[in-house]
């Protein structure tokens, strides 16, 4: 039981760690492009 | 499997999806030309209305030839065809006469701007030949589709119903999309592009609720099983929709960086350009694909020898993930992502759409329409882990009633939001001045939608 909640635990936060990481690499490389044409 | 059809039957239940569904998308854009008074775009819709009207043709013909080819078909009966029929050439008439005033005007105006007479003519025309359409539709799922009049056993026929309908607009809008995108950068112009573009995400967001429904017709029609329906034949459909999902989801999503940086940045990128029209290609395939093992689940009379039909109701992709997102390692996780996604939209949403109702005037809209990536690429994450969690217990959340009023905001909030990045006066509000009313009401229809989003989905459980 102890190993099945820590792998749901450690699934739950790479699952998170790789789409908010997709999102905000995303979000950022566009923003910047943003910026450079402000500039 | 085969595409091209080899039957009279087969090439009318194809055809005959244009002039109807592809009318209303045509009008569309004519009709968001007419408010934006872009001439070169309503020149463009009169081109696709001219189309249509020629279209008529083979849908008039296929049907016809349909009509000897099945007349020993006791499945079909002589007067739910002669209803059809009736109307079909009342439709079809009046198909033409729209058309040929789209030719007409075309050829009239030339270089010139259109005049409003010859505009309004098509419209009143066009709205004319579009009720009837709407009768000739109704009378031809009556001559095929029966399962619709069954009684309510668990998942009511409507999403049968629904689903039939539904399916046929992201795929023919999908057509008319790419149709429009690629002879925009053909011609290199700029209000064609956007439209385009514009239509590839009206046509992702259309496959979310056309997903659902089609989810919810399965088990209408197999939980209790309808004679003559497959659920193996079923899945294989239900396969290649998944597949169709991701391609919107990738097609939608380059189509809707561009429209924001267009916005945000002044110009396209051109290799994201042709990205999208990559996409649009591969996920036209596989829609094609997909509507066909749809088409093959009620439509016996098109089957060829080369169609072999699939008899295992649990192979497949869907039966796997309907088995794995059940386990505790998959499901909680999924759910948890599910739940920053949601706290993503909202968070965008509400910020945006409160900037515009008046508040954090200080701010010009050009600084808030930086952050809507962050909402969009937050209902992405929300539409793919939905489609899986959906999955886990499907007959059970298509039947709560939170869930079909949800899946409705969704797809307003989803439409809605593209205003912002395609809005002429949104994007001139600078900081400390007032955003057009036109576009608050936009802006509470957003908030207010997806507002509806989270209560339909919170409450799933208890209801």
């Amino acid at each position: 039981m102890v190993a099945s909640n820590l792998n749901v635990i450690l699934m739950v936060i790479s699952l998170v760690i790789v789409v908010l990481g997709i999102i905000f690499t995303s979000v950022y490389c566009l923003n910047r492009a943003a910026d450079r044409n402000a500039q | 499997m085969h595409l091209i059809p080899e039957s009279w039957a087969h090439l009318h239940i194809l055809v005959s999806v244009f002039p109807s569904v592809g009318l209303i998308f045509a009008l569309g854009i004519y009709i968001a030309a007419i408010i934006s008074n872009s001439d070169a775009m309503k020149k463009t819709s009169l081109l696709v209305i001219g189309i249509m009207g020629l279209v008529g043709i083979p849908t008039y013909f296929s049907g016809i030839d349909s009509i000897t080819e099945l007349a020993a078909n006791p499945k079909f009966t002589e007067d739910t065809v002669a209803n059809h029929l009736g109307w079909g050439i009342a439709a079809l008439g009046a198909l033409g006469l729209t058309g040929l005033t789209a030719w007409i005007a075309l050829l009239r105006f030339g270089r010139k701007p259109l005049s409003d007479n010859a505009t309004h003519l098509v419209l009143g025309l066009g709205v004319v030949t579009l009720a009837l359409m709407f009768v000739v539709g109704e009378l031809g799922w009556e001559i095929n589709h029966t399962e619709i009049f069954l009684p309510t056993a668990k998942t009511p026929q409507l999403w049968s119903h629904v689903h039939i309908i539904l399916n046929h607009f992201p795929t023919v809008g999908f057509v008319f999309a790419l149709g429009i995108y690629a002879l925009a950068l053909l011609l290199n112009n700029t209000v064609m592009k956007r439209t385009g573009l514009a239509l590839f995400v009206i046509c992702a967001v259309l496959g979310v609720p056309t997903f659902v429904t089609g989810n919810a017709s399965m088990w209408a029609l197999t939980d209790p099983p309808v004679r003559g329906i497959s659920k193996a034949v079923i899945n294989a459909h239900r396969d290649w929709a998944l597949y169709t999902m991701l391609g919107l989801g990738f097609t939608g999503v380059t189509a809707w960086i561009e429209l924001w940086r267009y916005r945000q940045v002044g110009r396209f990128s051109n290799p994201f350009l042709a990205l999208v029209l990559v996409f649009g290609v591969i996920t036209l395939g596989i829609m094609a694909e997909t509507g066909h093992r749809g088409g093959q689940i009620n439509h016996p009379e098109i089957r060829v020898a080369t169609d072999v039909q699939p008899t295992d109701p649990n192979a497949g992709l869907s039966v796997f993930v309907e088995k794995e997102i059940n386990q505790v390692i998959w499901f909680v996780p999924w759910q948890t992502v599910h739940f920053f996604g949601y706290a993503l939209i909202f968070g965008t949403a509400f910020a945006v759409s409160l900037r515009i109702l008046g508040f954090w005037k200080s701010v010009s809209f050009e600084s808030v329409h930086r952050i809507l990536p962050l909402g969009v690429f937050g209902v992405v994450t929300n539409v793919f882990s939905g489609m899986l969690i959906l999955q886990a217990d499907s007959s059970r959340y298509l039947n709560e009633i939170t869930f079909v009023p949800k899946i409705i905001f969704i797809t307003i909030g989803g439409i809605a939001v593209i205003y912002y990045s395609v809005s002429e006066r949104l994007w001139r509000v600078k900081a400390g001045e007032e955003a057009p009313m036109g576009a608050k009401w936009v802006a509470a229809l957003v908030l207010l939608s997806w507002i509806g989003v989270i209560l339909g989905g919170r409450l799933l459980p208890y209801v």
